[in-house]
């Protein structure tokens, strides 16, 4: 292997873990619930909006077993069933076929959020009756997918900060 | 070597798609053994809760500042009316005080003659823990405390706030324990009527009122009863409150808990000993047991007779 492609590899490899790094830290700030008497407010889909805007020069095998590990991660701090976001954001990813990175702008990233988000609404949905053997409460989840959708916008810009903070020099060609 | 070259993509892309089928299988295996109550990560959950504990003690912190605004503003638009209910409820109840001063004498003095203890079972010591993370989402209803075995708590202690019951402790790290909360759907706690006794298993359903479940044809429950836990079984102390019955819409018996509707953060976890069933020994083969050893040692009664 060329020092070239060593390089590359190291990159991809690099941008790969960024993706996770950043998951992890929206995993924790989805953690976060307000409680306004009944009304209780949480952001329970925030973690797919790493997966969404996964860098997209991030090598495809190492981003497939981050992403695993994100929704597995996020499974055991929210304590609920195992496999659930692991298996969702899994298939989100392959959907996408990868993340969509900063190549999706404005409006188009946020409608492409809007319908990454009701994808994973469904399948959360559905892996969650198959866990518990009975179906979640999907008002909650509507209403945690509803308060993730808000504050993407947010996340899109961290990103964007973050991608720029971290750009790929001109020089290197990148082998996903 | 070109031909070598030449395939590296399709061995690339090959590789792509069994690291995807296996991941995928994993997640599912995951999602087959949490439904067999087989938890795969049994240890790492324990060891994510311990640094969430952390990570989330100083993320709530802000969080609950924005709370108490919000609660604290909301309480502060209703201070007139709030003032002028207290004063007639203090005028109400100054009465009972004296009266129960008196009968806790009373009982104390009747106990003393009779020497019996009639104390609830309730520990003196508390744990003073901090709930840092609270998750009433779709799949469960739980929170992370800040203390865990360091400071003595144990699987099953049950966790209060001022107001009544909150949960019970299912997980116990080094530094942090994950509370079940009454409303979860796996929590079933049994609960008696303060008012008429009578007992039932309080059930949660994942929303905000928990229902009254197994209740006998007999069993005198109406709208407006106090909830507590009634002690059976050993697993809970006795007496600990929990809410108020009142009607659904479909005319069943559910529990508006008192720990609803408030941003909780002080608790306090009892550390309550659970009544440890005694070994079982049916007592017609402990005798049976007896006969034989003595037939062996002296022979048989009939034989011994003649």
């Amino acid at each position: 292997m060329s020092a070239q492609e060593d390089a590359n590899s190291l990159h991809s490899f690099t941008q790969a873990f960024k993706g996770l790094g950043l998951g992890i830290v929206l995993a924790y700030l989805a953690l976060v619930s307000f409680d306004f008497g009944r009304v209780h407010i949480s952001f329970m889909f925030l973690p797919l909006a790493a997966v969404f805007l996964w860098p997209r020069n991030a090598s495809t095998a190492w981003s497939l077993v981050f992403v695993f590990i994100l929704g597995v991660f996020f499974d055991v701090i929210t304590s609920g069933p195992l496999g659930v976001w692991g298996l969702s954001y899994l298939l989100i990813f392959i959907l996408f076929d990868g993340g969509v990175g900063q190549s999706m702008k404005g409006t188009l990233a946020f409608a492409g959020f809007a319908f990454a988000l009701f994808l994973v609404y469904c399948l959360s949905l559905i892996f969650g009756r198959l866990a518990m053997g009975h179906w979640p409460d999907g008002l909650s989840l509507a209403v945690n997918a509803a308060a993730s959708l808000a504050v993407f916008p947010i996340c899109y810009g961290v990103f964007a900060l973050a991608s720029g903070s971290l750009k790929q020099p001109s020089h290197t060609r990148v082998v996903r | 070597m070109e031909k070598a070259g030449y395939n590296r993509p399709q061995k690339r892309r090959m590789r792509r798609r069994i690291i995807a089928i296996a991941l995928v299988l994993i997640s599912a295996l995951m999602l087959i053994s949490d439904r067999q109550q087989k938890s795969m990560l049994a240890s790492g959950q324990l060891s994510a809760d311990d640094l969430s504990a952390k990570i989330m003690s100083v993320i709530a912190t802000p969080v609950r500042g924005i709370e108490a605004l919000f609660v604290r503003a909301d309480e502060r638009s209703n201070l007139y009316d709030r003032n002028v209910e207290l004063i007639a409820e203090v005028q109400r109840l100054r009465p009972y005080e004296h009266k129960v001063i008196d009968l806790q004498l009373r009982v104390k003095n009747l106990e003393a003659i009779l020497l019996v203890d009639n104390s609830t079972d309730i520990p003196a010591k508390k744990i003073v823990a901090r709930s840092v993370s609270e998750t009433n989402g779709p799949f469960a209803h739980s929170a992370l405390i800040n203390a865990g075995r360091s400071k003595g708590i144990a699987k099953g202690h049950a966790v209060m706030t001022v107001d009544g019951l909150y949960g019970h402790v299912v997980r116990v790290g080094n530094s942090s324990s994950r509370v079940l909360l009454l409303n979860d759907l796996n929590s079933r706690v049994s609960v008696m009527s303060q008012r008429s006794q009578s007992r039932a298993i309080l059930a949660g359903n994942n929303n905000n009122l928990p229902k009254l479940d197994y209740i006998s044809p007999e069993a005198d429950w109406k709208a407006g009863d106090i909830v507590v836990t009634s002690g059976d079984g050993g697993v809970l102390p006795r007496a600990l409150p929990i809410g108020v019955v009142s009607l659904s819409d479909k005319q069943r018996l559910v529990v508006d808990l008192y720990t609803d509707n408030k941003p909780i953060d002080w608790v306090w976890v009892y550390p309550f000993e659970p009544i440890e069933v005694p070994e079982d020994s049916p007592p017609d083969q402990s005798e049976d047991e007896v006969h034989s050893e003595d037939e062996a040692q002296n022979g048989p009664q009939s034989e011994a007779g003649q």
